[in-house]
């Protein structure tokens, strides 16, 4: 299946990804092929096989639920760009 | 003496022949003698210098473990505490760690010098290392041509003899294939075997870190320092992980290797004969040889390019300008500064798997292609498991060619998935496997593969050793300055 550039710029919408015009033409032809090869997916005979999401049959790892320190809010706040008063800054949202 | 592995500077160290400071120098001047490999992202000579000096009190001091001293590097995927920790892209091109990764903490734990990070392709997207932002990494055996990727300054740091080995990620055969392209031994350990705590997240489902050096002895000494349980992280495997001497000492006669032939016969005829060299090599250290069919395995490219980006797409949506990273000038709303900062900070690569991801998990595509994936990768891994009633091991190629030409796959994204059609079956199935040199063809190296049942990391590391004590591949070096 081709995915033309308004099939294009509704992912890049969905994926919150700025796109220029000729991104957009670009990637319009690049997932088409790989399009087609993933579609090699569609006649293979898997049967009722049943989907793995992991590779490993393990049980869900628990650890005791004691609070650890990790690292602090100044040091997780250093890389980010835009702070106060220990918050992270963004635009208006509501006008 | 030549000091260019782990295990000669071992010995080196503990005889008192060497310390960790003139070992840190000599790999600080190898790393500016091959600066146009651009295979450091990141050097930091004054930190070096100092773990050198503490690593050799600690020796002093009778207190050393087999990596105290020993100058190492990582792939700049790993959080290490106070550093840049880019995933050479552009998002996080400012970006410092405030925390150490696990297996940085545990190399670092054991004393090794950490000289600094690795080049890759962005987010270990790549199969070239051509997809960094911030240049491509290049082979030390010819600089025209790529070292392979996503570890791509991975592979060729220990390549050009800078470091005697590195940390990479391997989500669809980033540890194996550059270790092929460069005449290294790299090893995929099984999946959740080393801790993904501090790695920077592609596809979660695939992503292990691992090692790759010169030989199974250097590659089993790093593996055993870095694997084992970790709780930070809730997909690591329980246990431990045994000493390196261990690790190596399964008696290989008698074991029987699985030879898919369907593998075999879909390599370059310029590898054909180092991989049939190799097969009788294997024979003569009493390893038994059966021809086996993997079905599906030979499907794994079209699941694999559906679930990495599938994961991938929803991994990197943390990339938002708001918490770290990049963030785009003058946004008008919140929407603007998600859509811009991303579209500015991520690459051409990164940007078509997170669409081609997006796209196999929107409403209406969701069974066709990611369901789909799931149940091909279920009857990959039963095909593994069947595979293991009879054979203790498996041995198929690395990659389908020698390493290629800068630029010569760069616009081509269909063939670069392809390149990773051997070693993608493995991480889909969470297996451990390890490349290694068997040979090589034109001056350049050839990788065969070992896969092992889950865990099984000692036994394809013994045959891989054995291999090497009757072998000299993996004792062939470049020639200063990569001629081609």
């Amino acid at each position: 299946m081709a995915l033309d550039p308004d099939a294009i710029r509704r992912l890049a919408t969905l994926s919150r990804l700025a796109l220029a015009d000729d991104e957009v033409a670009g990637y319009s032809e690049s997932l088409t092929e790989i399009l087609a090869v993933l579609d090699r997916l569609q006649g293979l005979p898997v049967g009722d096989a049943l989907p793995l999401a992991s590779p490993l049959a393990l049980p869900q790892a628990l650890r005791p639920d004691v609070a650890e320190p990790v690292t602090n809010q100044e040091a997780l706040q250093a890389g980010a760009p835009a702070t106060d008063s220990g918050f992270f800054l963004v635009p208006k949202v509501l006008s | 003496m030549s000091l260019a592995t782990l295990s000669a500077m071992r010995r080196a160290l503990e005889a008192g022949e060497t310390t960790a400071v003139a070992l840190t120098e000599q790999a600080l001047a190898a790393a500016e003698a091959n600066a146009d490999l651009n295979a450091f992202l990141h050097l930091d000579p004054a930190k070096a210098r100092a773990a050198a000096a503490a690593a050799d009190a600690r020796r002093q001091a009778g207190e050393g473990t087999a990596l105290t001293g020993i100058p190492l590097a990582v792939k700049d995927i790993f959080c290490s505490a106070g550093d840049p920790t880019t995933a050479a892209s552009k998002m996080l091109a400012n970006w410092q760690a405030p925390y150490d990764a696990t297996a940085v903490a545990r190399l670092k734990d054991a004393g090794a010098v950490l000289l600094g990070k690795l080049n890759l392709d962005e987010f270990a997207m790549g199969a070239s290392g051509e997809n960094s932002a911030f240049g491509p990494t290049l082979n030390p055996w010819d600089r025209t041509r790529v070292p392979g990727g996503s570890s791509s300054g991975s592979a060729a740091a220990v390549a050009a003899g800078i470091v005697p080995a590195t940390l990479g990620t391997d989500t669809g055969g980033s540890i194996r294939q550059p270790a092929a392209f460069c005449g290294l031994t790299g090893l995929k350990p099984t999946y959740g075997r080393v801790s993904r705590w501090g790695m920077i997240a592609f596809a979660s489902s695939l992503d292990q870190g691992g090692a790759l050096a010169w030989s199974a002895e250097d590659v089993a000494e790093v593996f055993s320092v870095i694997g084992g349980h970790d709780p930070r992280d809730a997909t690591s495997a329980p246990g431990t992980v045994a000493p390196a001497s261990t690790l190596l000492s399964t008696p290989v006669a008698g074991l029987t290797l699985g030879v898919p032939e369907a593998f075999f016969e879909a390599v370059d005829s310029a590898l054909q004969g180092p991989l049939a060299d190799a097969k009788a090599q294997f024979e003569a250290l009493g390893v038994r040889l059966k021809a086996i069919e993997l079905p599906f395995a030979g499907d794994a490219v079209p699941a694999y390019y559906v679930l990495a980006p599938a994961e991938a797409s929803t991994n990197l949506s943390r990339y938002d300008g708001v918490r770290f990273g990049h963030r785009c000038k003058d946004p008008v709303d919140l929407d603007d500064l998600y859509r811009r900062s991303r579209g500015e900070g991520f690459g051409p690569e990164v940007k078509r798997r997170i669409l081609t991801g997006t796209y196999a998990l929107s409403v209406g595509y969701y069974d066709a292609y990611y369901r789909q994936a799931q149940r091909v990768r279920r009857r990959i891994l039963e095909s593994f498991t069947e595979a293991f009633q009879s054979v203790d091991a498996l041995f198929l190629p690395t990659t389908p060619t020698t390493a290629f030409k800068l630029g010569e796959k760069r616009n081509d994204p269909i063939a670069l998935y392809e390149e990773d059609r051997f070693t993608i079956p493995a991480n889909l199935a969470g297996l451990p496997a390890l490349s290694l040199p068997v040979g090589f063809s034109k001056g350049l190296p050839v990788g065969g593969q070992l896969l092992a049942p889950h865990f099984e990391e000692g036994r394809i590391l013994s045959l891989a050793h054995a291999f090497q004590q009757v072998t000299d591949h993996h004792q062939q070096r470049p020639a200063a300055g990569g001629a081609a």
